[in-house]
């Protein structure tokens, strides 16, 4: 049944994509244009996922042993942090971002004490810095504060 | 060039120290990735892409090369010391390895896995300086006709071969192929599916893509899993296998050498799934097949030259076709890319340091990873005790700066991002991705090389049946999707490993 659902959701892309692929030039078969291709795969995948859909409804699955809640919610805490350090990296700088990304993490999976999280991400972001940006020069956003 | 100042001139390039320096970080990291359960030979070279950026391209591609066979050999030691296997391609080794360790055999079981490895390596070095050259002048001679039909034989492979469902990997390599779409029309450059911003316009960035796929992905399920491991705790003495171990491990080797080599060039193979093949061969082999799985010698030799042996001959379409056949190579692919080398028949003429260099550099890579491995077995092990709660959030932040590192466009890291969690939820609902980035890298190709034959042959499909070798692949593509319909099923050799989260 999951997979029935995972193979529903790709046809549904597929379908969007097909429409989208709609909109270009479409040529002819012995002269395709620049959305020939591509509305053939995204017609091909929209198939294709209805074919897994309609087998998957058809036979039973085997019960799936997901990670319990505890991993589900470390997985999602990780996934926001990372979104969110992209958002801010420009606006706060490299140092300050990263400072942040590690305390996050660092507490989130591991749950180190807040004195070791604190130091170990102080110190990850200053290494960082002088890592990428002093030694590697990498050219990595600076805040408002200049770092 | 012939073959002996080729392989001469190789070796120059090889020795020069700058190359002598990445083939040494390359399989030093590839043997610490290797050995770090969580963290595989994929995962690692995407991640490192964007570092390569600041080398030249020979050293890149050396480097990238040494981690995957580097790799190859750290990947052992955790499977015979913990019975977990540090990648993929040594699940087999755990087998007969870890019940050798248990028995106080983990040195001979280090040791073998070691010197097969090495002796594989150097076969398949051998194989590859053998090969290329003639393939390449054949290749030379392809037009878009035979590209395109060699593309289909390539993806109907790959869908063949992979573990798990065919139509899931039917549909994986349609949306590779789709996604691949994005950007400008490859013939008269019409914008496609970039809604109107610059980031799309170059289409979907394959660093981020593959370091999100495999790199941040894997990551995420790891954090998920909590993962945990113990050493088990043994003295490990005496690495050298005795002369009896010699004996029964001595045509495993070979046999594993040839069979991966082989295999290993074949589309969609990658170097599982031979191991898993040179295992049941050397058990249908043996005297005495109830003993696999009690701590055999053999057992542990054959798989071990396989999957060695295998990464050589993956090279083998990558420099003289330009095609990737498992993931590994799209990931190399990606990396000469960035270089701005098209791999490929062209390359053998146009850059013949990069190519005599990275196949010699092999060569010094096993030699290197043979001296690392033995003595160094030790820090290896030591190396298990690093908990995964700091590992985790430097490999994040190393994939993040990197992936920031080859654009500068905060959009990269958001693409990568985004398929950390698309490759999350693939591999949760066993969605293969090796299929999808194969596509994704070789669609392109493929439909550029179809619309060239129908502007060559003022649009008659005829022409893919007139020319006599894409005429020849197209049968080949036949008979590929039609043989499994004629003969009984083969027991599906590659499926144990990938199936425990299906």
């Amino acid at each position: 049944v999951r997979d029935a659902g995972s193979a529903l959701v790709v046809f549904v892309l597929a379908v969007a994509a097909a429409g989208k692929a709609w909109q270009l030039p479409l040529g002819t078969v012995t002269a395709p244009g620049a959305g020939f291709f591509p509305f053939l795969l995204a017609v091909a995948l929209a198939l294709v996922a209805l074919a897994i859909a309609v087998r998957a409804l058809r036979r039973p699955a085997p019960p799936s042993a997901g990670a319990g809640p505890p991993g589900r919610l470390k997985l999602i805490a990780v996934t926001i942090a990372l979104f969110v350090y992209v958002a801010l990296l420009e606006r706060l700088g490299f140092v300050t971002s990263t400072f942040l990304l590690m305390l996050v993490l660092l507490r989130a999976v591991q749950t180190y004490r807040w004195p070791a999280a604190v130091g170990g991400s102080a110190a990850a972001a200053v290494l960082a810095h002088l890592l990428f940006r002093v030694w590697l020069g990498v050219r990595l956003p600076s805040g408002p504060w200049g770092f | 060039v012939d073959l002996p100042a080729g392989v001469a001139y190789g070796f120059g390039v090889a020795l020069e120290p700058a190359n002598l320096v990445a083939c040494f970080v390359g399989v030093f990291v590839g043997t610490l990735i290797g050995v770090l359960p969580g963290l595989g030979p994929v995962a690692t070279m995407s991640l490192l892409l964007p570092a390569t950026l600041a080398m030249s391209p020979t050293a890149s591609i050396i480097m990238m090369a040494g981690i995957y066979y580097g790799a190859m050999y750290g990947g052992s030691t955790t499977s015979i010391l913990v019975n977990i296997p540090g990648e993929a391609a040594s699940v087999v080794t755990c087998l007969d390895g870890y019940q050798m360790a248990r028995q106080g055999r983990a040195g001979p079981a280090l040791g073998i896995a070691a010197f097969g490895s090495f002796i594989a390596g150097t076969l398949s070095v051998v194989g590859v300086m053998l090969l290329a050259p003639p393939l390449t002048a054949v290749a030379l001679r392809f037009g878009p006709p035979e590209i395109f039909t060699l593309l289909l034989l390539g993806f109907t492979m790959v869908t063949y071969l992979g573990s798990g469902s065919r139509l899931k990997a039917v549909a994986m390599a349609l949306a590779g192929m789709f996604l691949g779409t994005v950007g400008l029309d490859p013939v008269n450059g019409e914008p496609r599916f970039t809604f109107d911003t610059v980031t799309l316009a170059d289409g979907v960035g394959l660093v981020p893509m593959i370091m999100g796929l495999f790199g941040v992905a894997e990551v995420l399920l790891n954090v998920e899993a909590g993962i945990r491991h113990d050493v088990f705790r043994t003295r490990i003495a005496n690495l050298l296998p005795s002369r009896q171990d010699w004996r029964d491990s001595a045509a495993p080797i070979l046999r594993g050498s040839a069979l991966g080599f082989v295999l290993g060039i074949l589309p969609g193979v990658g170097a599982i799934i031979p191991t898993f093949i040179s295992y049941a061969v050397e058990k249908r082999l043996s005297k005495r097949p109830e003993r696999f799985g009690t701590g055999v010698i053999e057992g542990v030799a054959g798989p071990e030259a396989a999957n060695n042996a295998a990464t050589g001959g993956s090279m083998i379409p990558l420099l003289t076709l330009g095609i990737a056949p498992n993931v590994v190579m799209a990931v190399l692919l990606g990396a000469f890319l960035i270089h701005g080398v098209q791999p490929g028949p062209l390359m053998l003429l146009e850059h013949p340091d990069l190519f005599w260099g990275v196949v010699a550099s092999m060569y010094v890579g096993n030699a290197m990873l043979l001296a690392l491995n033995l003595p160094l077995i030790g820090l290896w092990v030591q190396l298990l005790r690093v908990p995964y709660g700091v590992l985790f959030p430097v490999i994040l932040l190393l994939s993040l700066v990197g992936a920031w590192g080859v654009s500068g466009n905060p959009w990269d890291l958001v693409i990568m991002l985004v398929f950390g969690v698309v490759g999350y939820l693939m591999r949760k609902g066993a969605w293969e991705p090796a299929p999808f980035v194969l596509a994704f890298v070789l669609g392109r190709l493929a439909e550029e090389s179809i619309r060239q034959s129908l502007l060559l042959s003022r649009g008659s499909f005829a022409i893919l049946l007139e020319r006599p070798v894409a005429a020849g692949f197209l049968v080949a593509t036949l008979a590929v999707v039609v043989a499994p319909l004629l003969l009984p099923r083969l027991p599906a050799l590659g499926r144990p490993a990938a199936h425990r989260d299906a």
